[in-house]
């Protein structure tokens, strides 16, 4: 199969998402329980959003972030990090970008994460925020499927 | 300039590669797992970008396939920078797993659908397993995006079925 372009750059982008969320590519990368961390606090904020936002899909989605949250906690992620920005807005537009941070914070940790359980873990987390865009854009009217690689970059 | 090898012959290549890979020792057998897994991810890839031209799926089948089509050259890069061949894109029904085959044979649009969203549900599946043989952050990062990806593909089949 020919490697185009295109493929490339997929594929270095995700690189150099990580390349921006973890320094130097020799440095060690800190604990697990740091690297978890900034996936709790979006965890917790997108649990507050879709409460606020409210109704049958908000009510699901707050469910599922709240045991993200559990499982993080499980997973002795610490707590106390900062809660990732979002824009003012109606409720699912701010969770949307919410999404798009729990996406980062991932698809950072999941490359870095020392230990199999917490790999697969921030991974399945990482599928849940990119299910969870799709059904926010499509209750906005939205396009969906915005891009063959969601990791919380192609815009909210 | 040369002919490219056909889907057979670089898969041929790749586990003799990845044989002589693993004959060199112990770091080179773990190079030897993660080029079998990702030659298992890029094909998985073609096959599905296959299944969604040929099933005349209503709805998001091209977006599906051109996705499909980009996660197997992405994944295919990582494959490339370990020195190995990459399979080729799938050319007939033959070789294909069963939830693939599945999605090609059901009949009518509401089966086919279920089928695909059973055939996506593996593709999650396959991923995250492989996850684990994984040594290079970037590449589990793309095989985790990939699998993000097939979630998007499942959620969007589930959204068009309630409609």
């Amino acid at each position: 199969m020919p490697v185009t372009r295109r493929g490339l750059l997929a594929a270095g982008a995700v690189g150099g998402l990580a390349l921006a969320g973890c320094g130097a590519p020799d440095d060690e990368p800190p604990p697990d329980a740091e690297l978890l961390a900034p996936s709790l606090a979006a965890a917790t904020a997108l649990a507050d959003a879709y409460e606020q936002a409210g109704g049958r899909l908000g009510d699901e989605l707050a469910a599922r972030e709240r045991e993200h949250a559990r499982r993080l906690r499980e997973a002795e992620a610490r707590a106390g990090a900062p809660a990732p920005a979002a824009p003012g807005g109606k409720p699912f537009e701010v969770a949307l970008a919410l999404e798009q941070a729990a996406m980062r914070a991932n698809v950072n940790a999941t490359g870095l994460v020392r230990s199999a359980a917490n790999r697969e873990l921030t991974a399945e987390l990482l599928a849940d925020a990119a299910r969870h865009t799709v059904q926010v854009r499509a209750r906005l009217g939205r396009e969906t499927l915005t891009t063959a690689f969601p990791d919380g970059r192609d815009d909210a | 300039m040369p002919e490219r090898p056909t889907r057979r012959e670089a898969l041929a290549a790749g586990l003799a590669g990845l044989g002589a890979l693993a004959l060199a020792g112990p770091a080179a057998a773990r190079g030897a797992d993660e080029g079998r897994t990702l030659t298992e991810l890029v094909r998985a890839e073609e096959d599905a970008a296959f299944v969604y031209d040929a099933a005349g799926l209503d709805g998001a089948a091209t977006t599906f396939s051109e996705q499909d089509t980009e996660h197997a050259r992405a994944i295919a890069t990582h494959l490339e920078a370990l020195g190995l061949p990459t399979p080729g894109p799938t050319r007939g029904r033959d070789d294909l797993p069963p939830e693939a085959l599945a999605v090609l044979e059901a009949t009518g649009e509401q089966a086919r659908r279920q089928a695909a969203m059973a055939y996506e549900r593996s593709l999650i599946a396959g991923c995250l397993q492989r996850l684990g043989a994984l040594e290079r952050p970037n590449t589990v990062r793309t095989v985790a995006t990939v699998m993000a990806s097939h979630a998007q593909h499942l959620v969007s089949l589930e959204l068009i079925s309630r409609r």
